[in-house]
């Protein structure tokens, strides 16, 4: 058994058996004992069933093999295979054996989104249905609960309740997490779409004005989606499949995207600090880089 | 050379050691934290050299945009409040000119390498 890097609060393990494929190589993602799921965040259980119905409807995905259960006395957590290819968001951008895979991204974006927001919500398990306005409440609660007051941070959760959606879209499964570093990338493009731990029903605008939030464009800063693709390309893609792409939504999730992880940004950094982890306590150095991108999305257009 | 260059150049030898001699000798997680911890001294240093500057200029920023005398903290504050009530927003200038040069000289300490810093500095 080797403990995978990745994964804060959830435990990734690779385990090698001598059973006869697929079993020979196993990866194990649980949760520790008596831990119960971090807020805005599902139970592995639920990430399990909705990555195998998503997986049925045509997004690629590990195999779910078994899911555990009380009886194991492991915690909460799933058993899957163990998908070949690049995780590590710079290693997809730069890795030259993948330069074919690359050019392949931005439409497997648009398609695979499109066909995870046409999956059935009656086919899932019951999961959270979280509007714009409370996702917004939300994370302002937990700003303020920092106490650590940002101008900038202000002006955008004053841009976001003035630019909140005028009605609630449709509700459909949102993926939470789609971006540069959930997804395995081979020869072939992506393998394997990961980490449904903040699967909600919501506005499925919120998975693409996440993928375009400018720290998971790693360094590829004119390629908005993911880092890897146009807009444009997205959303053709994204329409061929049969998905209903709105530019203004997309915008409005952006901002919130850049907000969200800059806020939490904050609470890592204080996390690391108290814990004494080093990676975490690193990441306050990187809620600047949300910043400048909030500023640079706000700042009207002459 | 003053004390403040001193300690800079100090940090960055325990950093350029972290990067170019220890990291060499060690696999996957410790050759990647210690990856992260020389990126953290380096930002250090930097701050040891131009953090009170910055923190001048936004002082002085500060008032000059609000017209009012306080420490940074209470103006920053202050700031965050006329925001808050909506008394300024993305359409003025001066808090856009304000809150921009307060983030780039941030940035410039912490994420000099971040690709929207160059694209603002125009380098």
């Amino acid at each position: 058994m080797q403990r995978l890097t990745g994964g804060a609060m959830q435990e990734t393990w690779r385990i090698e058996t001598t059973a006869p494929p697929p079993l020979d190589r196993l990866i194990l993602r649980r949760a520790p004992l008596n831990s119960e799921p971090r807020l805005g965040t599902i139970s592995l259980a639920a990430q399990a069933s909705i990555s195998e119905t998503a997986r049925s409807h045509g997004v690629p995905g590990p195999e779910v093999i078994a899911v555990l259960n009380d009886s194991d006395n492991l915690g909460d957590g799933f058993l899957m295979s163990c998908v070949d290819g690049e995780t590590v968001p710079r290693r997809v951008l730069k890795k030259p054996s993948l330069e074919r895979a690359r050019a392949k991204l931005v439409g497997q974006c648009g398609r695979h989104l499109a066909t995870l927001h046409d999956v059935p919500i009656s086919s899932l398990p019951v999961l959270p249905r979280i509007s714009a306005r409370e996702k917004l409440e939300n994370l302002h609660d937990q700003y303020r609960r920092q106490q650590r007051p940002r101008p900038v941070f202000d002006l955008a959760f004053s841009w976001l309740q003035r630019h909140l959606p005028a009605s609630e879209p449709d509700p459909y499964l949102v993926h939470g997490d789609f971006r540069n570093g959930n997804l395995i990338v081979d020869e072939n493009g992506i393998a394997a779409v990961l980490d449904w731990e903040r699967a909600f029903i919501g506005d499925p605008m919120f998975d693409v004005g996440w993928l375009c939030v400018g720290s998971w464009r790693f360094g590829e800063i004119d390629l908005p989606v993911g880092g890897f693709g146009s807009l444009a390309d997205f959303i053709t893609a994204y329409e061929d499949a049969g998905g209903k792409f709105d530019a203004a939504r997309t915008r409005f999730w952006e901002a919130y995207g850049i907000l969200d992880w800059g806020v939490t940004t904050v609470d890592l950094a204080i996390e690391g600090r108290d814990t004494q982890a080093l990676e975490k306590a690193a990441i306050g150095r990187r809620t600047t880089e949300t910043e400048i991108d909030l500023i640079r999305l706000m700042r009207p257009h002459e | 050379m003053n004390n403040r260059s001193k300690i800079s150049e100090l940090i960055g030898v325990v950093s350029h050691y972290l990067k170019e001699e220890l990291r060499p000798e060690l696999d996957g997680r410790h050759a990647f934290l210690t990856l992260v911890a020389s990126n953290l001294l380096d930002s250090l240093a930097r701050e040891t050299v131009s953090g009170d500057e910055a923190a001048l200029g936004e002082h002085a920023r500060l008032r000059q945009l609000l017209g009012v005398e306080g420490n940074i903290d209470e103006l920053n504050a202050e700031l965050c409040r006329r925001i808050n009530r909506g008394e300024l927003n993305e359409n003025s200038q001066d808090l856009m000119a304000h809150l921009s040069a307060t983030t780039l000289d941030r940035l410039a300490i912490e994420q000099p390498t971040y690709e929207a810093y160059g694209r603002e500095r125009g380098i």
